[in-house]
């Protein structure tokens, strides 16, 4: 209900730890932008500076053009949900739920009608004079959401709401949340580490690593189009391959890497003359390789070294002759055993190139 | 589709653009001033006016602050060479002895505790309660009775001198040869060399037993709570690795509790060193404590001077010696002791990988390697199996022995004085009565077997009946399954083997099942109408005893009634207590809790000296604030006096303004508005009443506050805080982090927080604390002793103390002895059916507080 902005925004504690360096990022209204990173990377800080519960060491913060850098949670009106749903464990659902109401000072009707819409939406609507320890770690995960509904918050974050539930239920809640999303309308930030969630629930998925946004894009940006090597390794699973290559334009449309030589189209050779660097890293997802019968003039050789059968899937770690290695995902009715050689090539298309120093991707962003 | 719940909401902003992130200053600086307000009254001050003090000639007759600067006092005390230099060192070296010597018990015997009750067994519970038993005594009543029941001379009904003549061995004399130290008084002791050798077979034998007795359960507490940072998993590897348990001691417990049990052992020395009550019951001239020769240049000699010399002395001691435990403490490096630990680690490593299955190959090649593991078991489990068993049935009967030893040691003076206590007092006892003795005995037996019916064959017997039945069907089901053994089965067997041999024996013996349970029944129900007619025998002795013409309740007649003796009646020492205590408990919490929130939750600048200031509190012996408080109180109270109209006008509204406020507030949460209500106005009501009724029968002026009970609100405060600032910090935080951005976000400001989430969630830990904080200042004496003159104001063990020192006593009709222990029991009976009920969260508060504070 709110367009969120953080406009050059830095944040550090104490002297020497530089958290947040000179962030922008422009969350749109009714949109559900997922911060993602590793741990340790500044994500939850930057969603507590959203949030108000710390504030920014320089930039602003912008609700709707209004400046609320130094406002408390209080006066934004946001809502939360935590890793640990951070149910008061002396309260039941009811209370839990009417808190901030009550410290607003609503009116009761009010507060039961809202409480009581809130839990219908979720289901919760049997378990509201329970207390949180009689609760499964769903029921929980559900009152925590019901606590941000009735409070009609200006935004909904989210800390890493599914980290602390089974793999199998936190399926679940993902597609639950989604579905809520869908019939809420409200601006959302969620914060996870989790690539996979990040991709299946983002309208808008921003990378953080390092202080820095490495790409904000939409799930197939970054996925298609990672704007460096660090967008390119973080997203999908298993990580892309990379090979350290040179690129020289005397010798013509290729890539050297190793032993092994890529002829590449016009087009990217271009791209890679203009970006002028010679040390490369050639990157290609496992699932994007594709393995051919027979030898031809494109494809590589390589032995199987690790097989590891996931059911649906394949995934086999070859090396080259000259000891560089890589990862394949292949179909899992691929039938082969460890030794065994086999050909493969590169699709064009699916091909990035980066550049070693700036990590950059030189195809799709050869001008930065 | 859209929601009617969520409307669209546009953001408006009530207020302008801020400049500044709000800060918490204001709420933090109103957490953290009670606390140095206190600081600054009970602790700053007096220590500089008691340097000041010291440098001067300050006697009776020249006033507390003298005429003039001088360093004579010093050069008394420390050089001078004669009788005051004597005694000084010959005491210091005294306190020393003391305190060295009964750390050391102490600390031993705390170890072999809490290594005892760290392990589960049936029965814990009651064993934790009763080592919690002479902690809840005063000092001064375990003293008096150790001294004039326990250890006394056998012409005096000693119980352990008679105890020795009925088994036929040599009486001791735990008092030396002279037993006639009790109306010695204190005078100049004449010129004598320094006396290195100490008497240990006299006063100071008895003195440190006192101690240790009165003291181990402290220590033993907080060797538990050290303890508990032991994972388990580090001691099951060890078992894996196949250390026995003192290696398991030796490589793995003490290193990892080295540097708490280090903190432990200072706090112990702090104590000790400032030991006062445990000593002045002796009244001997040759064994005195730094602090009671202090005391004594303060009350007899009025040499104030010289009284702050010994006492800033004594601090500097302490100072020295907690610095050196905590750098002996400390010795070992980190790396050292990870080096030393580093095989038990990798086999924690290798033991969690074993339990899971992710490596099934490698088990599989393993067992290759070792072609014969299968018959080597089987050789091991069939020979070796009996002697094992007997060594665990061995190390069974040595635990229980040791708890039963355990327990005897806290609850047998106890039991001791209750008995005693309904003894006639005015039928002169001219022989032992070996009756007290089989009563205690019995009534020890008689709690026992009481609490293993209730819990062993009530509880625990049906479950137990229920689960073999299940073991049973499926032991049946089993029966047809071939046998093979694996590796894995067979060492899976050997374990539950060691574990219980119950179970073994059901299935190696699989063809007596159905007959077993039944036995079991059977031997259950025979043991039951055993017990039963156990208690009804004790029942019968314990009649027996009620009646006959040794008992009466003329002791508690005695200890209630005013007369010429006793002064004014102990029920008034009761209620002097009572409201001391609580008093200084509503203080300390409130103060408490609020600068141990600030320093939990909260990063400020100032962070370190408060810590700083908790520590001196808490290493601080109170002789050093004692005398110049006094000297503070006396002017404050002088000039109370003279505008005692306004004064008395103000004090009270605001008193009780604040009080009820602070109720309100400590007790108001969002689900019982009124409940709390009702119950904070009755409790101000209360208040105000006993104020009165107080104020009614004060024989001194209020605003008096020299010989006054509320004079010594603060400084008992003070002396409480640091306890109550640990725990209530290690529950604070406990609170996840989350919780309080939750309230943040929900609206919450910092003082909401704080009240509705904070302090709901803390309760136990506000209980524990106010439990030890009753506890402490109930039992305190050195205080009390120098504030409270006047019979009327007396506190419970100043009281206690009016039984035995009052040379009046010869001349009562009574057995003074009898009456004490009734005052005891009296005093004590209520804080021990207290900390009895309450033990568990006792110490879970204690522990928690020990090892994240």
């Amino acid at each position: 209900m709110v367009n969120i902005k953080l406009e050059k925004v830095n944040k550090t504690f104490g002297s020497d730890v530089h958290v947040l360096k000179n962030i922008d990022l422009e969350i749109k209204d009714k949109e559900f932008m997922v911060l993602v990173g590793p741990s340790g990377c500044g994500k939850s800080t930057c969603l507590n500076i959203i949030a108000g519960l710390e504030y920014v060491t320089d930039g602003r913060v912008l609700y709707d053009d209004i400046d609320v850098t130094y406002l408390p949670p209080k006066e934004r009106r946001v809502a939360m949900v935590f890793q640990s749903y951070a149910l008061y464990p002396h309260m039941n659902v009811r209370q839990n739920m009417s808190f901030s109401l009550k410290l607003a000072k609503t009116k009761k009707s009010i507060i039961n009608r809202r409480v009581k819409e809130a839990a219908e939406i979720l289901g919760i609507s049997e378990l509201l004079d329970r207390k949180p320890k009689e609760l499964s770690g769903g029921q929980r995960q559900r009152v925590a959401l019901g606590r941000c509904i009735v409070r009609n918050p200006t935004v909904f974050l989210f800390d890493e709401p599914l980290s602390n539930l089974d793999a199998k239920l936190r399926i679940q809640m993902r597609g639950e949340l989604i579905k809520l999303q869908n019939s809420l309308k409200i601006t959302q930030v969620y914060v996870t580490h989790d690539q996979v969630e990040a991709m299946s629930m983002a309208d808008r998925i921003a990378i953080l690593f390092d202080g820095r946004f490495q790409q904000i894009g939409t799930p197939s940006e970054v996925y298609n189009k990672p704007a460096n090597k660090f967008v390119a390794s973080f997203i999908g699973s298993p990580s892309m391959n990379f090979f350290d290559a040179t690129f020289n334009k005397s010798n013509g449309k290729q890539i050297t890497f190793g032993q092994q030589k890529y002829r590449i189209t016009e087009k990217m050779a271009q791209k890679l003359d203009m970006a002028n660097s010679e040390n490369i890293i050639l990157g290609i997802r496992p699932e994007h390789i594709e393995i051919i019968p027979d030898e031809h003039q494109d494809s590589f050789k390589a032995e199987i070294s690790v097989v590891e059968f996931l059911g649906a899937e394949t995934m086999i770690t070859f090396e080259f002759q000259d000891g560089m290695n890589g990862i394949v995902s292949v179909p899992g009715f691929f039938e082969c055993r460890m030794g065994d050689t086999f050909y493969f090539s590169f699709p064009q298309e699916r091909v990035h190139v980066f550049d070693s120093k700036t990590e950059i991707n030189l195809l799709y962003y050869p001008l930065e | 589709m859209s929601t009617p719940l969520l409307e669209d909401t546009t953001f408006e902003m009530s207020l302008g653009v801020r400049e500044k992130p709000p800060s918490n200053k204001t709420f933090l600086i109103s957490l953290i001033t009670p606390a140095i307000f206190i600081f600054i009254l009970i602790i700053l001050f007096p220590i500089i006016i008691g340097i000041i003090v010291s440098f001067r000639n300050s006697t009776g007759v020249t006033g507390y602050f003298g005429d003039r600067f001088t360093i004579d006092n010093f050069y008394w005390v420390l050089f001078h060479g004669g009788v005051r230099t004597r005694d000084f060192w010959q005491y210091t070296y005294q306190t020393l002895f003391f305190a060295s010597v009964s750390l050391i018990i102490e600390f031993t015997l705390g170890l072999m505790f809490a290594k005892l009750l760290n392990k589960k067994f049936r029965g814990r519970g009651l064993a934790r309660a009763t080592i919690l038993i002479p902690w809840a005594l005063p000092t001064i009543a375990s003293a008096t009775i150790f001294r004039y029941e326990i250890f006394a001379p056998i012409d005096q009904f000693g119980l352990l001198n008679n105890f020795l003549e009925l088994l036929s061995l040599r009486p001791v004399a735990f008092f030396g040869p002279d037993a006639e130290v009790l109306f010695k008084l204190p005078t100049l002791v004449p010129y004598e060399p320094f006396i290195t050798e100490i008497d240990i077979t006299g006063t100071m034998f008895t003195a440190i037993a006192i101690d240790v007795w009165k003291t181990t359960p402290f220590l033993t507490l907080l060797i538990l709570a050290v303890l508990q940072i032991v994972p388990e998993d580090l001691d099951k590897a060890a078992d894996i690795a196949g250390a026995n348990s003192w290696q398991k001691f030796r490589y793995i417990t003490w290193p990892l509790i080295k540097p708490g049990v280090g903190v432990a052992l200072v706090f112990r020395m702090m104590d000790a060193l400032r030991v006062y009550d445990a000593i002045i019951v002796f009244r001997d001239k040759e064994v005195r404590s730094m602090t009671w020769h202090a005391v004594n240049f303060w009350l007899n000699a009025q040499d104030y001077g010289l009284a702050s010399v010994v006492a800033i002395m004594l601090f500097l001691f302490i100072i020295g010696f907690a610095l050196l435990i905590l750098k002996f403490s400390n010795r070992e490096k980190e790396t050292t002791r990870k080096r030393k630990l580093k095989p038990f680690i990798k086999k924690k490593e290798e033991f969690t990988e074993l339990s899971s299955n992710s490596i099934e190959i490698e088990y599989d090649q393993d067992l290759d390697s070792i072609p014969d593991s299968k018959v080597r078991l089987k050789e091991f489990s069939e020979s070796k199996i009996k002697l094992i068993r007997i060594k665990l049935i061995l190390k069974k009967g040595l635990f229980a022995v040791s708890v039963i030893f355990m327990c005897l040691f806290c609850a047998a003076p106890f039991i001791w004085i209750v008995i005693r206590s309904f003894n006639d007092p005015f039928i002169p006892q001219t022989t032992f009565e070996y009756r007290n003795l089989i009563v205690a005995i019995t009534l020890f037996l008689f709690i026992v077997s009481l609490f293993f019916i209730v819990t062993k064959f009530l509880k625990g017997g049906i479950k137990k009946i229920k689960k073999r039945r299940i073991k049973r069907t499926k032991l049946k089901e089993k029966k047809f399954v071939p046998k093979e053994l694996s590796y894995n089965d067979s060492v899976n067997k050997l374990d539950s083997d060691l574990t219980s041999f119950t179970e073994s024996e059901i299935n190696s013996e699989e063809h007596s099942q159905s007959n077993l349970v039944l036995v079991h029944l059977i031997l259950r129900l025979v043991l039951i109408i055993g017990l039963v007619f156990f208690i009804c025998l004790f029942g019968i002795v314990l009649y027996g005893w009620l009646n006959s013409d040794l008992t009466s309740v003329g002791a508690f007649q005695v200890v209630f009634e005013t007369s010429e003796f006793t002064g004014v009646s102990f029920g008034r020492a009761l209620l002097n207590g009572f409201i001391l205590s609580g008093l200084t408990v509503v203080v300390v919490l409130i103060i408490g809790s609020l600068i141990a929130y600030a320093l939990a939750k909260f990063d400020f600048s100032g962070k370190f000296w408060i810590n700083g200031f908790i520590f001196t509190m808490t290493s601080l012996p109170p002789l050093i604030i004692i005398i110049p408080f006094f000297i503070q109180t006396a002017t404050t109270s002088d000039f109370l006096l003279e505008n005692r109209v306004i004064t008395s006008n103000i004090i009270l509204v605001l008193g009780i303004v604040f009080v009820g406020l602070a109720i309100g507030l400590y007790l108001q949460t969002n689900k019982y508005k009124k409940k709390h209500l009702i119950a904070s106005i009755s409790i101000i009501l209360i208040i105000c009443i006993s104020f009165f009724i107080f104020m009614r029968s004060a024989s001194s002026d209020l605003f008096d506050l020299r010989d006054n009970i509320f004079g010594l609100v603060f400084p008992y405060s003070a002396l409480n805080l640091p306890l109550a600032v640990f725990v209530l910090q290690a529950f604070f935080r406990e609170i996840p982090e989350d919780l309080w951005k939750a309230a943040k976000v929900d609206g919450a400001s910092n003082f909401q927080i704080f009240r509705k989430i904070i302090l709901p969630l803390t309760i136990p830990g506000i209980f524990t604390v106010a439990i030890l904080v009753f506890i402490a200042s109930w039992n305190e004496l050195l205080f009390a002793q120098i504030w409270l003159v006047n019979d009327i104001n007396h506190t419970v063990p100043r009281a206690i103390l009016r039984f035995v020192q009052s040379p009046l006593s010869l001349t009562a009709n009574w057995d003074t002895d009898i009456a004490l222990m009734a005052a005891t029991t009296i005093s004590t009976i209520p804080l021990v059916i207290l900390v009895l009920i309450f033990q568990k969260k006792i110490i879970s508060g204690l522990t928690r507080g020990a090892v994240k504070g």
